[in-house]
């Protein structure tokens, strides 16, 4: 493993790969400075662009704007109480009132450091765990696979919202993922004798439409919104702050690793978390939300921690940890590669160039975000009239680029305004896409297994990893169907109590 | 919030019915040598999305219902009545930028296949950057400058990728 994780090293060194690295730690910072631009549109846009890059270039860009847009929400919580990011959501209880006590710099730099522990911690349990994950799964088999695939769709109850949403879109994906030749009997399905329809409807499409036309749709109709200009001194290294938050670093950078690793929870979710179980340890309890340090360093170490444990499963069994990393599966299906451990051992150079990369970004964000704060403000007041056009232009060029087909194009145009009216009634959009990228591996799967048991459902419950699988499914999901009953019921005895 | 939610559900439950028609013409198990034909999967989900909108309209009417008995304000987004400012408002630029946006990048796709990339290129900046609120020229000048530098140059002259 370690031999590997330096061979990766050795690539990540390789001039032109740093240089690609820097990049995407300076795009993700942007990602999540720039207004309308969130952390998976940037991956979206990117996604066309990387098409034409080699599989291990194109995987440390995309993985490392996606590990530093985690951390670039931060930067907007606590200077406009304004997270960039839904998991920097809770950084902004203790971070905006940092600031506004004139403690923005400190604040600052206790949210950098601690999103790079976070982060590193994150990326060593993923350099461990993933092989580990992987050469147990190298035993599964055809139930086991489909188990997966179920597992990996009940991140739908993790999306926010009405879980019934949820698991209409991932019908829905799973549907659209049937359109095309069956490569098991060459039997056309909804294609309606058009070609363009034949090899299906293509991921691109469907994933530049849904996120980036529908965003930029939703944001034409808005003002243009500036923030005042803020100057600010940040301080990483604060020995005497370091030490006040040491325990909180570790026990919510575990924590976070935990919760990401898990299908279905993320990164917002760690973040919650640790926040409240720093909370609960606090000999101080009623500092938090008034400006406590350890109220920036819990969710910033936690979320960086998951957003790297996320991709634990991702990698190791072919399954999405997350939506962001439902979307880089996609990526790696269009490279026409198939994340899970066959792949662990086929391509173990690119993998650990991956990882590789994402260890140094850690290092990379912690030396790159002083100067970019201070860029930051000013990119803060670029105008939608201009970024708007140029997303569209690259949404249009990008989609074109990847088959030089104009349908796609149309087809991308489509589900951008389908997106849009989906924003309209609070649809988790990622859940088409998670049906769209498991559908193929549940659906071959299924019907492998049944070919194996002789039409016989029951050989899922025989087999104890693929029981095992599919009743943490169903614990995942009656979970999101309890949780928000025991709430609302909580609150409706609450208001009858006052 | 509602009756958008009803008029989702409706439409699901009329896809998913639509949908049944072909999936009902694809070869069932004993037409073809596997096992199991490439009928079972999609006719499963269109089964199940037919199920889920039926879900969905009666949840959704039910607490509408229970919103109605309680006459608590939903926390819905449906627009109160109108004013007659409002109706008049309907119809301008504001209130519909999004349907122009997406009106315009259709014409943009036609116009790149018949004049070419470059020149529908200028025409969609200049008049998108118009249509999302900009007014100074030099703004929509340098907004036409970035689109065409930018896509050229990372498109065309980096990745080597033919444009339509």
């Amino acid at each position: 493993m370690l031999d590997s994780f330096l061979s990766g090293l050795a690539v990540v060194f390789e001039p032109i790969n740093l240089l690609i690295l820097t990049s995407a730690v300076f795009i993700g910072f942007i990602g999540g400075a720039l207004p309308g631009i969130s952390g998976v549109i940037l991956v979206v846009i990117l996604l066309p662009v990387t098409y034409g890059m080699e599989p291990t270039q194109a995987f440390m860009l995309l993985t490392a704007i996606y590990g530093s847009t985690v951390f670039s929400g931060l930067i907007t919580a606590i200077l406009y109480r304004a997270p960039g990011t839904p998991e920097a959501v809770m950084t902004s209880f203790d971070g905006y009132p940092m600031t506004q006590q004139g403690e923005a710099g400190k604040a600052l730099g206790i949210g950098i450091l601690s999103s790079a522990i976070g982060g590193l911690v994150g990326t060593i349990a993923l350099i461990v765990c993933t092989p580990l994950l992987a050469s147990v799964a190298l035993k599964f088999s055809s139930p086991e696979y489909f188990a997966l695939a179920i597992l990996g769709l009940t991140v739908v109850s993790s999306l926010g919202g009405r879980l019934i949403l949820g698991l209409i879109g991932a019908a829905m994906g799973l549907f659209i993922a049937t359109v095309g030749i069956d490569p098991l009997t060459g039997v056309s399905r909804y294609t309606f004798n058009n070609l363009n329809l034949s090899e299906g409807i293509g991921l691109i499409p469907v994933i530049v439409g849904l996120f980036a036309v529908s965003e930029v749709m939703k944001r034409s109709l808005g003002g243009e919104a500036h923030q005042p200009l803020t100057r600010v001194k940040v301080k990483i290294f604060d020995m005497p702050i370091l030490r006040r938050i040491g325990v909180t670093l570790s026990r919510s950078s575990l924590l976070g690793v935990i919760i990401g690793i898990l299908p279905g929870i993320g990164a917002s979710t760690a973040a919650m978390v640790s926040y409240s179980e720093t909370v609960r340890w606090s000999k101080h309890p009623e500092q938090f939300g008034k400006g406590a340090p350890e109220g920036i360093a819990a969710p910033e170490s936690a979320n960086n921690a998951a957003a790297m444990g996320a991709l634990v499963p991702l990698f190791a069994l072919g399954i999405p940890g997350s939506g962001t990393t439902a979307i880089i599966l996609g990526a790696f299906i269009m490279h026409g590669l198939q994340p899970g451990p066959l792949f662990m051992v086929s391509s173990a150079d690119l993998i650990y160039a991956v990882f590789a990369g994402l260890f140094v970004v850690n290092f990379m964000i912690l030396a790159f975000s002083k100067p970019f704060i201070a860029l930051f403000t000013r990119l803060l007041n670029v105008p939608y009239s201009v970024l708007g056009p140029i997303i569209i232009m690259c949404c249009i060029v990008g989609t074109y680029s990847v088959s030089n087909s104009m349908f796609d194009v149309w087809l991308m145009l489509g589900f951008g305004v389908i997106g849009y009216l989906l924003e309209k009634i609070n649809f988790p959009t990622v859940s088409i896409i998670l049906g769209l990228v498991l559908g193929p591996i549940a659906e071959s799967e299924l019907r492998r297994t049944l070919a194996m048991s002789q039409g016989d459902l029951s050989i899922l419950m025989d087999r104890p990893i693929s029981a095992t699988l599919l009743v943490i499914s169903v614990i995942l999901l009656i979970a999101a169907i309890i949780v928000p009953l025991r709430k609302r019921a909580r609150a409706k005895a609450a208001v009858s109590q006052h | 919030m509602n009756t958008k939610l009803t008029l989702f559900a409706a439409v699901v439950m009329i896809v998913a019915a639509a949908a049944l028609i072909p999936t009902l013409q694809l070869p069932g198990s004993k037409e073809v040598s596997t096992l199991v034909g490439p009928r079972l999967w999609p006719l499963s989900l269109v089964v199940a999305l037919m199920a889920f909108g039926a879900f969905l309209l009666v949840d959704t009417r039910k607490q509408a219902r229970k919103e109605a008995d309680s006459s608590m304000p939903s926390e819905s987004n449906d627009k109160p009545i109108e004013s007659a400012q409002a109706a008049g408002n309907r119809w301008s630029i504001a209130a519909n930028r999004h349907w122009y946006l997406i009106a315009m990048t259709v014409i943009y796709t036609l116009l790149m296949q018949t004049l070419g990339f470059l020149p529908s290129t200028v025409a969609f900046a200049l008049a998108m950057s118009w249509l999302l609120g900009a007014r100074h020229w030099g703004l929509i000048l340098a907004t036409v400058a970035i689109a065409v530098v930018l896509i050229q140059g990372v498109f065309v002259f980096l990745l080597g990728i033919p444009l339509p």
